[in-house]
């Protein structure tokens, strides 16, 4: 048990949930924070990071992790560019400090796994965020299949279609940052929502069909922009993924993220960003889209701050956000090799 | 099928003659057409012929239409092999006779408009498309018999495999998975199809034959450069009624309910009358229905071998 207030660091400004969580943060009222942004100063000019960034969220802001290191977090956010994420984890787990990492874990099953034994051996709690584990849809999702309301799960379609996310952060269609395309940035959401309803079930084999026929224009995307990607669990469950950013530039909203879980005895489709007042805007050729869902960083942070208090192991853990930078490496994998890719065959690094 | 074939060519005013091994009194009855003995006496009556037979049976009863000179309708898929289906077309050729594989859900308004606009180039090149479907298990035993149809993939699936193609083009790779779940007692399965379109295109093809009770629905989502198009049979109906008196009727789960919009089967059914009478092309050639069996059957194949199935020009792969 912690009592008391806790400090919490946040480490980099490059992911823009970091303004989402400070606000989660700062609500609780029981935490204090501090941020540092270090990339900032070769950061893409035009791109608000840094000081300015922290300014206008309200952090209290320094300049290196040194600093912020020094002020002794009980916990730090990893924000940072997916593949500085084990470089920052390792330095805040050494620092004693609690890890709450930025999806996904990392870049490689290699840099996911050192990230799991660093905060391991330091000792500290590691939480993967993944923010729609906690949609009210998927709770309910969840406690209808828990209650046996649509039989066994046979089979399942997620989509996690966005726009090409290169207006405030480039680092995102970079492939070293970024470490991938669309089937990085997208798939990890999805399956980690299927590893949450079918565990103990396993992947036991991964294929992606991906291309890079939207925004192949664009000479900034080297990588993916369109993807499929299909699992078979160790029961038989089979699903897909699709991964792509193929929501329109013009489109009224970032994109969006839906999953089809069929059973024996039914089916459930759930659609978190399906609340919303729709209209015609006389300004505004997209039209009104007016979204009431809840804010998924404030439950994702109090499942953060309170494991910590209760000194219990956060959900979603690391080993939840290690499993889906497996089925990622896995249908890299098979899209390089065009082939099925058995679960545990895939390059480790 | 026969009923809802049935039902479209009386609409449109054809005189029905019905053969069946089994007696056909019943349907003839119901659609006020006449009771055929066997199949000479069909084809002694009938100007064209409608096979709505078991797909087992689609060669013999085309080959004997084509044989007595009439123009032939033929119940999708087009037939259990490719062996058979090449067959099927040419003997169709040498009679020269009309051979259509009845892919009805090209007439269905939706599909057709969503066809339109990516003919027309509105949406630009096609780059992730996903089409679904979802239906009660049939309770004729044969459709469940994998050796009689196919099984799900090229009884239900064979019509989103012929919409990807139809949208995106001719297909490189097949990936398929499929689960047919044997627990607690309720028939349900699924089986997904991926596409790798030789354009680069990707298209995912979800089937579902579920318990009964099952409603039926289907749906599409295609994006393009310059564009998206969605459409969920789910959603959008143009009725809904809420009482307090009671469930509604159940529907058998195994047919699309047509709602409001024009029936595609009689869409279908003038397409082929018209391509039979005037030499003009059908929506669907029996290449195309050849073409749509050939990648069911490698998506078998792949979910038999675990594996991705390369396809070759011809549709065939090895």
């Amino acid at each position: 048990m912690t009592t008391g207030r806790l400090k919490v660091g946040i480490m980099s400004f490059a992911h823009p949930h970091a303004g989402n969580y400070i606000s989660a943060l700062l609500s609780r009222g029981d935490v204090d924070i501090l941020a540092s942004d270090p990339g900032a100063a070769t950061a893409p000019s035009g791109e608000i990071r840094g000081a300015e960034y922290a300014a206008q969220h309200g952090a209290p802001y320094v300049d290196s992790y040194e600093e912020l290191f020094r002020w002794q977090p009980d916990a730090v956010i990893v924000c940072s560019e997916n593949a500085h994420h084990r470089v920052d984890a390792e330095a805040g787990a050494r620092a004693g400090a609690h890890v709450l990492c930025e999806k996904p874990l990392a870049t490689t099953v290699a840099d996911a796994r050192a990230i799991v034994d660093a905060c391991e051996e330091a000792g500290v709690l590691l939480m993967t965020a993944f923010p729609m584990r906690f949609t009210p849809m998927f709770e309910a999702a969840r406690a209808a299949i828990r209650d046996g309301r649509i039989g066994e799960i046979v089979g399942a379609t997620g989509t996690n279609n966005g726009k090409l996310p290169v207006g405030g952060r480039s680092w995102f269609v970079d492939s070293e940052l970024a470490g991938g395309g669309a089937l990085v940035d997208l798939t990890v959401h999805i399956a980690d929502l299927l590893d949450a309803v079918l565990a103990p079930e396993v992947p036991e084999l991964v294929y992606a069909a991906t291309n890079r026929i939207l925004h192949s224009e664009n000479s900034a995307v080297t990588n993916e922009t369109g993807g499929l990607v299909n699992v078979t669990y160790s029961d038989g469950t089979i699903a897909t993924i699709d991964c792509s950013w193929s929501q329109p530039d013009s489109a009224a909203s970032w994109g969006g993220l839906t999953l089809q879980l069929i059973g024996t005895e039914g089916s459930i489709d759930i659609d978190p960003f399906a609340l919303r007042v729709e209209g015609v805007d006389e300004a505004n050729a997209n039209g009104f889209w007016l979204g009431y869902g809840a804010n998924n960083s404030v439950p994702l942070i109090n499942e953060f701050i309170t494991a910590i208090r209760d000194g219990r192991q956060p959900e979603p853990s690391g080993q939840a956000g290690l499993r889906a930078v497996e089925i990622v490496a896995a249908a890299q994998e098979s899209a390089a090799t065009r082939s099925a890719v058995s679960f545990g065959e895939a390059p480790s690094d | 099928m026969a009923r809802a074939h049935a039902a479209a060519w009386e609409a449109i005013g054809a005189e029905l003659y019905f053969y069946a091994p089994s007696g056909s009194a019943a349907v003839a009855d119901d659609f006020g057409g006449t009771e055929c003995s066997s199949l000479a006496a069909l084809y002694a009556a009938a100007e064209l012929v409608d096979i709505c037979a078991p797909t087992p049976h689609h060669l013999n009863l085309a080959r004997s239409a084509v044989e007595a000179h009439r123009h032939v309708l033929c119940e999708k898929p087009l037939s259990r092999s490719a062996t058979e289906g090449r067959q099927m077309l040419a003997l169709a050729a040498a009679h020269r006779r009309l051979l259509m594989p009845a892919h009805v859900v090209r007439y269905f308004p939706q599909y057709a408009a969503a066809h339109q606009a990516v003919e027309d180039g509105r949406l630009g090149a096609m780059a992730v498309l996903r089409f679904h479907r979802s239906g009660a298990t049939p309770q004729r035993p044969w459709f469940t018999d994998d050796n009689a149809s196919g099984g799900l993939i090229l009884d239900q699936l064979v019509h989103d495999i012929d919409q990807a193609v139809w949208m995106a083009g001719p297909v490189a790779t097949v990936y398929a998975s499929e689960n047919r779940s044997e627990r607690s007692g309720a028939q349900a399965q699924t089986a997904h199809v991926i596409l790798t379109h030789r354009s680069g295109a990707v298209s995912h093809c979800r089937g579902h034959w579920g318990a009964e009770g099952t409603a039926f629905s289907f749906g599409f989502d295609i994006a393009g450069t310059l564009g998206t198009l969605t459409y969920d049979s789910r959603k959008n109906t143009g009725f809904e009624m809420s009482t307090t008196r009671g469930a509604s009727p159940t529907e058998d789960g195994f047919m699309p309910d047509l709602g409001y919009f024009t029936n595609p089967y009689e869409v279908q059914a003038r397409d082929f009358l018209q391509a039979a009478q005037t030499g003009s092309s059908p929506r669907t050639s029996a290449e195309e229905g050849l073409y749509a069996v050939q990648l069911a059957l490698a998506a078998i194949r792949s979910v038999a071998e675990h594996r991705a199935i390369d396809v070759d020009d011809e549709g065939d792969h090895s």
